[in-house]
């Protein structure tokens, strides 16, 4: 999006204009998602997680003082709330309970990739997730983390050689039953 | 696979990701051409990398219906809150599309006021009565808008209304950024087609009537600027006499008086308004409208300055202009029911 644009799209949210607003959940959404879904792992709690941050976020929008900082501060909002979801989530989980899949999918590839990618540490799945919701631009995920390109390079690169390992062992698990 | 193999991995990740240098990708190909291992080993990551471009391109597909719902999560925030009536006045006043409905607000007191300045004789050349039959008559308006206010983005907006339409387009830099189309044929509700240009995004919304009785001239009035002078001359207001505007002598009415928008929401204090009307003593139609309008509200301050010009008053407005245009590659949102107000 065009950032001078998006300005006046936030000034008009700010002033309380409601079809504003859908164009900002538009254009947001889905950068928000992903680093939920990277956070959290699991597609039904990235939604709600989402949903919580984009409210919240929309509810205090007249509190943003620089319109052209919506997207780290909407982001912040959802990282802090996905770091309260994962705390309660600690507290709540019983040992031993079986972990929730990625999403409801019945496709047998997309479970074992789902399981895969969950079984991913945060640091690695943030950032990958990221890449995948966002055209696969390692630059804007390094803006978006305030990490270096050569970072979010390698913290890609890690993720990708993680997830063949990891897909590649179950595999060989299922071959040796 | 060897040891170089391994070295090799990285940059067989980089380049299925597609994060790989040219050179790099030249050299790592001249590889791949002899080793069988890392043939292997980069045609298994190209396949994850299809699996996870499907995986994500699944939930994008349910990401419109996630957005919709947060949309109506949005709207029921909204009406629980108790500050509705705030809420409903910030719309009025500040969206830009509705700024100039401000007017149907008032319409009780319009209708006294217009009561209170019928009986009152005029001693200029401008009969204000006449003004008011006029503009009440007209049948199309065209109108430019240019809203002063330091936050806003666009230079200037045109709007054109009718009785049952408004469109209005937004200005920036000589090219149009936005397009409100409103249909105000329906008896409860206004459809509003908001086309973002710069987007390419359309947003489709329903607005209904409040319940507190705000907006009962909607459907023929909300945006027609013939009730900036029953505005003005329902509240205290005062004559500046004669001035020449781009070579029309005109007359004019000002009034600081709050009363001219009704009852206000009580969370909004220190209300301050200045209005000055001017009309065309030749014609009897009004040709400048300057309007500044302060106040607090939740501990902070707002502040609204905007000027209406270049009026065309009493114009034929073809249905084709209000008829929503919207390009075949714009993507359309729609607001899930009915948007209060």
């Amino acid at each position: 999006m065009n950032a001078r644009l998006d300005n006046s799209v936030i000034r008009a949210c700010q002033k309380g204009d409601k079809a504003a607003l859908a164009v900002l959940v538009k254009g947001y959404y889905q950068g928000v998602f992903a680093l939920c879904l990277g956070m959290l792992g699991n597609v039904h709690d990235a939604e709600d997680a989402t949903q919580e941050a984009m409210l919240k976020g929309l509810a205090r929008i007249k509190k943003l003082r620089k319109s052209d900082q919506f997207e780290p501060w909407i982001l912040q909002i959802a990282r802090n709330l996905c770091i309260d979801f994962l705390r309660r989530r600690k507290r709540i989980r019983a040992p031993g309970v079986k972990e929730p899949r990625l999403s409801d999918s019945h496709n047998s590839d997309h479970d074992d990739l789902e399981r895969a990618i969950r079984r991913l540490p945060q640091e690695l799945r943030v950032p990958l997730t990221m890449f995948y919701f966002n055209g696969k631009n390692a630059k804007t995920i390094a803006d978006k983390l305030n990490i270096s390109h050569s970072g979010a390079c390698q913290k890609i690169r890690e993720a990708r050689r993680q997830l063949h390992e990891l897909l590649t062992e179950r595999t060989d698990d299922e071959q040796r039953l | 696979m060897n040891s170089d193999c391994e070295k090799m991995k990285d940059q067989i990740a980089d380049l299925v990701t597609g994060i790989l240098s040219e050179a790099q990708t030249q050299k790592l190909q001249q590889h791949l051409a002899q080793c069988t291992a890392c043939r292997d080993y980069a045609r298994a990551l190209r396949n994850e990398d299809i699996f996870l471009t499907v995986f994500v391109e699944t939930m994008e597909t349910d990401m419109t219906r996630h957005q919709e719902r947060l949309l109506q999560a949005i709207d029921l925030s909204y009406q629980s809150r108790n500050n509705e009536p705030l809420l409903i006045w910030r719309t009025i006043m500040k969206s830009p599309i509705i700024k100039l409905a401000a007017a149907a607000v008032v319409i009780v007191v319009v209708i006294l006021g217009l009561f209170e300045f019928v009986k009152t004789e005029s001693t200029s050349g401008v009969v204000w009565a006449e003004v008011v039959r006029k503009v009440g008559a007209s049948r199309g308006l065209i109108v430019r808008c240019t809203d002063l206010s330091p936050s806003n983005e666009d230079d200037y907006s045109i709007t054109y209304t009718s009785s049952k339409y408004c469109r209005k387009d937004f200005y920036k830099d000589g090219q149009i950024i936005r397009t409100c189309y409103v249909d105000f044929t329906a008896s409860d509700t206004a459809t509003l087609i908001d086309v973002f240009h710069t987007h390419k995004l359309h947003v489709t919304a329903k607005y209904k009537k409040s319940e507190n009785g705000l907006f009962l001239e909607w459907r023929d009035d909300w945006t027609n600027p013939r009730f900036l002078v029953q505005r003005i001359l329902s509240a205290e207001h005062s004559k500046l006499g004669q001035k020449t505007i781009e070579g029309v002598l005109c007359e004019g009415i000002e009034t600081t008086d709050p009363a001219c928008f009704g009852p206000l929401p009580e969370q909004i204090n220190n209300l301050q308004v200045e209005f000055r009307l001017w009309v065309s003593a030749e014609t009897g139609y009004p040709v400048l409208y300057e309007s500044k309008m302060s106040g607090e509200s939740e501990g902070q301050m707002w502040e609204l300055e905007y000027v209406m010009d270049q009026f065309q008053w009493d114009v034929e407005l073809g249905p084709d202009i209000f008829e929503p245009n919207i390009p075949p590659d714009y993507e359309g949102v729609t607001r899930p029911g009915i948007v209060g107000l």
